[in-house]
């Protein structure tokens, strides 16, 4: 892409110099950040001395920069670097940053913004209001299109294996949005319910509350959103989908991988077969699970999701090889048969009647079995992980004498979770730390007691834990009636074999695609894994369902991206976002049954949150990547204009010149803390003021933002942050006395009853009509007080007490009370402006504005050739002299570029 | 009843946590004023939730269309807002 000239910012400076030379004829390209070009200019009230409306001397050349033939816009674009060419010409990179809205297709109807569940600071009004993660940035922007404020994926959703939108659906419990926050989550993972009660929950381990009071209690949320919904919706919403597809596809498992598979393959018209060896649906949710964590109710309605589709569940059916059912015709098949058997130990005793392997203790319990009978009997449980646990607390409640749990390491070692094993200790389940089983002794064929091993620990082994050695000589006996193995999971992939195994048993699959050697035969969950967690199985599931469409289509399994998430953002960036104090909100305790009654029984443990429980937990979340993914404003845009794949693109342009016209900075009132910024409500600046003023204000009137009471005794504070060394700022800001008196005037205007105040070191009221302009504002009944302003301080019923000098008055310190203080912030440099240049950077003036060498001859030149500058990018300036240097800079920069065409025809010519 | 002079301002919130309380508050800023228009500092009273909170929270109600203010005289000091027609439809959330 070539342009003559390339502008950087669209302030009233760049318009100006972008219109003019676009009116000249040349091609130029202008870059603007924000997603609408306006500048400052575009958010005044009105404009001194002549008090015309802002907007609608902005509004004409905003609209003519977008519509300008020769003036190509682009919005939330940057530059990323300007690099200069022996030619004379520059080449630049230049990033469209994503707003995840399509600009053909939005037509600004704004219908988005009211269904957002996301509010932020609005910039534009400088923060004196909120708007929304999506919002159109004010209502005269130019283009007037929607963008979505997100900088990146929120450590919640991020953490999540299946990409379920976490923060997505904590936002909309937030604004009350409970079907929806349920829908959103069908959308990514399909048995909210059994994640609800049983999920290991890593969102809530990468929750940036974590690193304040506490992390969200994200599950819990969850679980009063699901029981909302399946309480209101006893069926799914839904039914079974149009017959888009003829591909019949087999699924073997019916554990959480095989099921999200099919959810996921049947949303898309396929008849999808799914063969269980057991009796009923669910895996390791039915059978290894215990119903205190999961009611098994909860298991048949989240199964009723994937069956509502028409996906048929064949229970009961075991299949013994791959060829069973390549021999039934179908087109694809995924083999999710998880690691239902127990890890084999080879121990004296193994085999007596009464030692038991954890999973068929389990499933054992919940089918009745009396293998699995615990009531009364002495159980010892071997293991440390979280089916130990499982096991020893479903002993427990079959109403075991005493429950036991052995482990060859100490609790800190164990890979049960923390939270699991305090529970099971509270039930009054024993820990035997650094034991290991030496040996079972029975008596006619049953188990009467074990000998143990007492182990110490070593050096670290391979997985970083330190390892168990035994104690020579130190064995003990001990009775017991039931000892249960809980020493690990075996894959169930035996019948499969042929297909290829890794060392452990598991399928040995291509790690992106899940496809094993066999083509269009997939393998995922746990059976791929090894032990995992429900979320995990899941997500195997959704991404075989992913690539068996592709394979089913003929496509590549390679070279596609499964999982296009946004990069993280980190806990410090959210975090340094807070501007004052949060409030501490202490986690929400999730309720439990009290221990003596729920270790009689096999009822939930864990409680709901109430309704308003939940929403106060869901009010913690700090909105970390800002837009949560709710995807309220998909459903809720007519054009369709919504994508969350787009991402930033990166262009390499060639230009012949360079206007800078990056605009100022405004001074930072909380860098003066004796002003009392942030410390009241009522203590703003002249910017926030403007906003207030302007007919697109934040309020629907005048008002002050402490209670909305129209102010009757406002006071301006002059100079801050200008001609203040204090600050770092000697310079006068130019403009502050003239907006002040404006503002003043303005104020007179909407609230004739209201005094106002300027406080001043003087005013500078130079320039063609502004003395006028100041004699004036004194007429209508500004007091104007000589005195620099000490103390700006709030009292306790949101009034405010300035103290001041009163250097005419001649009386010394005083104090005023008023009920709104708007300090006049001073304008400062840009910094930005220096970054743009790769050797040789931009000159910077004293102050740290664009240095123009020659200011009096030659303005808007810069210390590199073929790079202008306009505006307040070189200094402080008005509007009125913005436009005439952005004139100037014009100028200079059509002079250049004649100057430089002729020059390189000559070259070209081999003239000198 | 004398003044409370050892009372203290209250020490602000950061700006875009009370912003985020929006979502929260406003079911229940609607339940309070569902009969009556209400001023602000009546609002915030019902609520027990300090005034500039509330400020915030019924002045984006108002921007999307929830809450609409009614006319004032000169005289008085404050707004009053009322519920806009039809807004009960993106309020009522909370059972579908
Ligand atoms: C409270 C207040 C009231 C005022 N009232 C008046 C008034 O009544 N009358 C008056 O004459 N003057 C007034 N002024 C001054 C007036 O606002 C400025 O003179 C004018 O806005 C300067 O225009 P500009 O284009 O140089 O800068 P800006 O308006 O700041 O525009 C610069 C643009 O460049 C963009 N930008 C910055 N960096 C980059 C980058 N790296 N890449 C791409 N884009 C970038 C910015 O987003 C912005 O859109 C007031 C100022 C203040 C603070
Ligand atoms: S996805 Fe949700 S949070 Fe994000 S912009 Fe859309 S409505 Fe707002
Ligand atoms: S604070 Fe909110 S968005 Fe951030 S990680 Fe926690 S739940 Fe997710």
């Amino acid at each position: 892409m070539k342009y003559d000239v390339m502008v950087v910012g669209g302030g009233i400076a760049g318009m100006e110099a972008g219109l003019t030379l676009g009116d000249m004829g040349f091609n130029v390209l202008m870059v603007e950040k924000k997603p609408s070009v306006g500048g400052r200019m575009i958010l005044l009230s009105k404009v001194f001395p002549t008090l015309d409306c802002a907007s609608c001397v902005s509004a004409p050349k905003m609209s003519a920069t977008g519509n300008h033939p020769k003036v190509d816009l682009q919005v939330n674009s940057e530059v990323k670097d300007i690099r200069p060419q022996l030619d004379g010409t520059f080449k630049a990179k230049l990033v469209r940053k994503a707003t995840f809205v399509d600009p053909a297709a939005c037509t600004g109807c704004a219908k988005c913004e009211t269904v957002c569940t996301v509010a932020t600071p609005d910039h534009y009004n400088y923060d004196l209001a909120a708007n929304r993660a999506i919002h159109i940035a004010f209502p005269q922007a130019v283009p007037k299109k929607a963008v979505i404020t997100k900088e990146g994926s929120s450590p919640c959703s991020y953490a999540c294996p299946a990409g379920v939108q976490t923060h997505g659906y904590v936002s909309l419990v937030r604004a009350g949005k409970y079907a929806e926050a349920f829908r959103l989550h069908m959308e990514d993972a399909p048995l909210p319910g059994s994640l609800s009660r049983a999920c290991y929950a890593p969102c809530e381990g990468a929750c940036t509350r974590g690193d304040l009071e506490g992390n969200l209690s994200i599950r819990a949320i969850k679980r009063f959103m699901v029981d909302r919904y399946y309480a209101e919706h006893p069926e799914p919403e839904y039914g079974i989908p149009e017959a888009l597809r003829s591909d019949r596809i087999a699924i073997v498992g019916s554990g959480p991988a095989g099921l999200s598979a099919a959810y996921f393959l049947a949303r898309k018209g396929y008849p999808v077969t799914l063969f269980e060896s057991d009796p009923e649906a669910g895996g390791m949710l039915r059978h290894g699970l215990p119903p205190y964590r999961l009611p098994r109710e909860i298991v048949d309605r989240d199964i009723k999701n994937i069956t509502a589709l028409g996906v048929e569940i064949k229970t009961g059916t075991p299949i013994g090889s791959l060829e069973q059912i390549q021999q039934q015709g179908y087109a694809a098949t995924f083999l999710a048969v998880g690691t239902l058997a127990g890890q084999g130990l080879e121990v004296q005793g193994r085999d007596l009647e009464g030692v038991v392997d954890a999973m068929d203790f389990l499933s054992g319990t919940y089918q009745g079995k009396p293998s699995a009978a615990a009531a009364g009997q002495r159980v010892v449980v071997v293991g440390g992980g979280n089916v130990a646990i499982d096991a020893a607390r479903v002993a427990l409640r079959q109403g075991a004498r005493q429950v036991s749990m052995v482990y060859r390491r100490t609790r800190a070692e164990m890979p049960a979770h923390r939270a699991e094993i305090a529970d099971a200790l509270s039930e009054g389940i024993a820990l035997q730390e650094l034991r290991a089983p030496a040996g079972f002794v029975g008596q006619g064929g049953k188990v009467v007691a074990a000998r143990w091993q007492e182990m110490r620990l070593g050096a670290p082994d391979a997985s970083g834990r330190r390892r168990p050695e035994p104690v020579p000589g130190h064995i003990k006996e001990e009775p017991a009636d039931l000892i249960i193995l809980a020493i690990g999971l075996a894959p169930s992939t035996g019948p499969f074999a042929g297909l290829g195994l890794d060392l452990d048993g598991t399928f040995a699959v291509d790690q992106e695609s899940l496809a094993t050697a066999v083509p269009g035969v997939f393998a995922g969950g746990d059976a791929a894994t090894g032990p995992g967690m429900i979320i995990a199985a899941i997500a195997q599931g959704k991404r075989a369902a992913f690539y068996i469409e592709r394979f089913l289509n003929g496509e590549s399994l390679q070279g596609v991206t499964f999982d296009a998430r946004l990069p993280v953002v980190s806990h410090d960036t959210v975090l340094a976002r807070a501007e004052g104090p949060r409030s501490a909100r202490p986690k929400t305790k999730v309720p439990e049954l009290p221990v003596e009654t729920r270790v009689r029984s096999m009822v939930e443990v864990e409680q709901p949150l109430t309704e308003d429980q939940a929403r106060a937990e869901a009010s913690r979340c700090l909105d970390c990547g800002v837009c949560s993914e709710c995807h309220q404003c998909v459903e809720a845009c007519p054009a369709g204009a919504i994508h969350f794949d787009q991402r930033e693109v990166e262009a390499e342009i060639e230009v012949g010149s360079v206007l800078v016209a990056t605009g100022f900075d405004l001074f930072d009132a909380r860098k003066k803390p004796t002003y009392g910024f942030g410390s009241s409500a009522n203590i703003i600046t002249a910017t926030q003021m403007d906003r207030i003023l302007a007919p697109t204000r934040p309020y629907n009137s005048v008002i002050r933002p402490s209670d909305g009471k129209a102010p009757a005794n406002i006071a301006y504070v002059l100079c801050t942050g200008s001609r203040d060394c204090t600050v770092g700022n000697s310079l006068c800001s130019r403009v502050c006395c003239m907006y002040s008196i404006k503002q003043a005037q303005l104020i007179m205007g909407s609230l004739p009853l209201a005094d106002v105040t300027i406080y001043s070191i003087d005013i500078r009221a130079y320039g063609k009509g502004y003395d006028e302009f100041y004699e004036q504002a004194q007429g209508m009944g500004v007091r104007f007080i000589k005195g620099r302003v000490a103390k700006i301080e709030p009292t306790a019923d949101d009034n405010v007490i300035v103290t001041y000098e009163d250097i005419n008055g001649k009386v010394g310190v005083q104090k005023a009370e008023h009920d709104l203080v708007v300090l006049s912030v001073g304008l400062s440099a840009n910094p930005e402006a220096f970054g743009l240049m790769i050797a040789p950077g931009l000159a910077r003036d004293p102050y740290n504005y664009v240095l123009e060498p020659d200011e009096d001859l030659e303005p808007g030149r810069t210390s590199i050739p073929g790079v202008f500058v306009a505006g307040t990018a070189a200094g402080v300036r008005d509007i009125p002299d913005t436009v005439l240097h952005s004139g100037a800079a014009a100028a200079q920069v059509a002079a250049y570029l004649r100057r430089n065409s002729s020059r390189t025809a000559a070259a070209l010519a081999g003239r000198p | 009843m004398p003044e409370d002079l050892t009372a203290k301002p209250r020490i602000l919130r950061d700006r875009a946590e009370v912003m985020r309380d929006e979502l929260v508050w406003r079911q229940r800023i609607a339940a309070v004023m569902q009969d009556t228009p209400m001023t602000l500092p009546e609002i915030a009273a019902a609520l027990g939730q300090p005034n500039d909170e509330v400020t915030i929270w019924v002045m984006g109600m108002r921007r999307y269309g929830l809450i609409e203010e009614l006319p004032k005289s000169r005289a008085d000091d404050y707004f009053r807002y009322e519920l806009k027609h039809g807004s009960q439809g993106e309020l009522n959330h909370g059972s579908h």
